[in-house]
């Protein structure tokens, strides 16, 4: 299951078997949708905080999820709150992450485009997914 | 594995006939220097300049930076499977062309990062403000892609490199050091006293913009494995990573990597140095637990008493870092773990994205998020049209006078997390 706001992402899914959960909203948004999915018993497949381009850099955030819903994956949960307890702290006093920086219009396509690779990186990675989603099955 | 370093202290760069170096002069022949590094059918517009420490230039955005080496003799040549064999390097001798650097600078995408300021407060920030550098430029043809771009700036980098070292080749180097790793069994008769320590050297390895080749070899394909250190002061890691300008490692850290120095430095003295295990920073959590479960075995495997780790790049690397100290402290393997912060503009937020009470002893490399201000500078190498979008700046970064007011992270290697530059913490 990918969840993204990136529109590159939603309009070119690098694999017609993922489902696909598009969030209409930020960077945290995105966060959030996820939160809510790992409360649901999905694993966290990629890093939130996937490349090293900072959350107040870019608006784009895409996120793989197992497939399957099971128990609550604890681990997936630690790395969701760090990643959003790390977001709360790059905000500024308006509580916006925007207050510390504004990417420019033209620079959009190529924030998408970077977001877009990651999330190929991962799917090229996908016997490795399918292997933790088995682990996952089996209770581990 | 023995490596011989003849280092030659180059005091200048000119412009001139023949690419040679006169006395401790380099003279760079531009037309022969061009035809060197190739066209590219990705790029055009190559251009050449020069920037020379305390001159009023500002290079920016930089993409990677690089030193002249060559190898004189042993197996293979600089920068295997990139530009030469995939032959083993490592061994014999290779000269390095010191106090000099070629930059590659242009824009690959929209908010690109890194600045060198070759004078003022930022240079104090960048350690290739001291480097006479030869900067390279490319703007590509129209319709190309960011990846074909990167890959074509990444490989006239590295030729502009290597064509530079040929320069030092025949030259009696001023100083000649010695590097030498033995196998570990070897090493552990040789000084059976010593504690036995390792490296575990973490390469940003995620997709466009945060890549790293090992002989060639995309890392984020590896699983983790041994280097001996030498091997890597012949150019086997080459940095294709162009985010986080402030804690990126160019590829001219990779061949100067200070941790590998120190380690060698410290070797039969204080430590039994044993080697350098090379891991990788990918986006699957699944990676990440195979990569720190392998980069913990090998080091129970090779037998060590300590680790040093480090990390590169920003946020989910934090994750490796910590899985990768825990791992090998559960090993009963004391660890220490190198990095830089985020810890907002005053410093007082979390550092890490991670954490972990085996963490316990941690080196910083400075708050990327700290800020400064860049004065005006005469020349400008490449565009400040990025200024505002790139890492570290934000809305208003550029100011009408000229100056910039902008985060450590947009200053190449301001808080670089090998320890290569100048910042660190101390306890008062």
């Amino acid at each position: 299951m990918v969840v993204t706001n990136n529109p590159t992402v939603r309009d070119h899914l690098p694999d017609d078997d993922l489902k696909l959960v598009w969030v209409e909203g930020e960077y945290e948004d995105v966060l959030k949708v996820v939160r809510n999915r790992v409360h649901e018993g999905y694993q966290l497949l990629t890093h939130p905080l996937a490349g090293s381009v900072k959350p107040y850099e870019t608006p784009y955030r895409t996120v793989l999820l197992s497939a399957q819903a099971s128990n609550l994956h604890m681990p997936s949960l630690g790395v969701l709150e760090q990643a959003l307890t790390l977001l709360a702290s790059f905000k500024g006093k308006d509580g916006s992450l925007h207050s510390l920086r504004t990417y420019r219009e033209e620079h959009l396509p190529d924030l998408q485009l970077v977001d877009y690779d990651l999330l190929k990186a991962a799917i090229n990675q996908q016997p490795t997914m399918q292997e933790t989603l088995g682990n996952q099955e089996r209770g581990e | 594995m023995k490596l011989e370093l003849g280092k030659i202290f180059i005091e200048d760069v000119q412009f001139g006939e023949k690419t040679h170096v006169d006395g401790r002069i380099l003279i760079i022949d531009h037309t022969e220097l061009l035809e060197a590094i190739g066209g590219d059918e990705h790029l055009w517009k190559i251009r050449v300049d020069l920037a020379h420490p305390g001159e009023s230039v500002r290079i920016t955005p930089v993409k990677d930076v690089i030193e002249p080496r060559v190898k004189v003799k042993g197996h293979g040549a600089i920068f295997p499977g990139m530009l030469s064999k995939v032959d083993t390097v490592g061994n014999g001798r290779t000269h390095a062309m010191k106090n000099v650097a070629v930059v590659t600078a242009g824009k690959v995408v929209g908010f690109q990062e890194g600045i060198i300021d070759m004078s003022g407060p930022g240079a104090d920030y960048t350690p290739f403000s001291k480097t006479h550098n030869v900067v390279i430029t490319a703007e590509p043809k129209p319709g190309i892609k960011p990846h074909e771009h990167e890959a074509a700036l990444r490989t006239l980098g590295l030729k502009a490199a290597a064509f530079l070292g040929q320069a030092v080749k025949n030259v009696e180097p001023d100083e000649i050091k010695t590097y030498e790793t033995l196998a570990p069994r070897e090493a552990a008769l040789l000084h059976p006293e010593l504690p036995r320590v390792g490296y575990v050297y973490m390469l940003q390895t995620q997709g466009l913009l945060h890549d790293t080749y090992v002989y060639g070899v995309d890392a984020k394909k590896l699983v983790p494995t041994v280097m001996y250190p030498t091997e890597i002061m012949d150019g086997a890691i080459v940095s294709g990573n162009c985010v986080s300008a402030c804690d990126k490692n160019p590829t001219y850290i990779h061949m100067n990597n200070p941790v590998i120095e120190d380690l060698y430095e410290e070797h039969g003295k204080t430590i039994n140095f044993l080697g350098v295990i090379i891991t990788n920073e990918n986006v699957t959590l699944a990676d990440k637990e195979r990569s720190s479960n392998w980069t913990a075995k090998i080091c129970e495997f090779m037998g060590l008493d300590g680790a040093i780790v480090t990390q590169e790049g920003f946020g989910n690397p934090d994750t490796d870092l910590i899985m990768n100290c825990r791992k090998i402290e559960e090993k009963g393997i004391k660890t220490v773990i190198v990095t830089d912060e985020y810890a907002g503009r005053d410093g007082a937020s979390q550092s890490l994205a991670d954490a972990d009470p085996k963490a316990n002893a941690v080196i910083t490399n400075g708050n990327a998020n700290e800020t400064i201000v860049l004065p005006y500078m005469n020349r400008l190498i490449g565009t400040t049209a990025f200024i505002d979008s790139c890492a570290g700046g934000f809305d208003g970064s550029l100011r009408e006078d000229g100056t910039i007011k902008v985060e450590l992270q947009a200053i190449t290697g301001a808080t670089n997390e090998t320890g290569f530059g100048y910042l660190s913490a101390a306890a008062y």
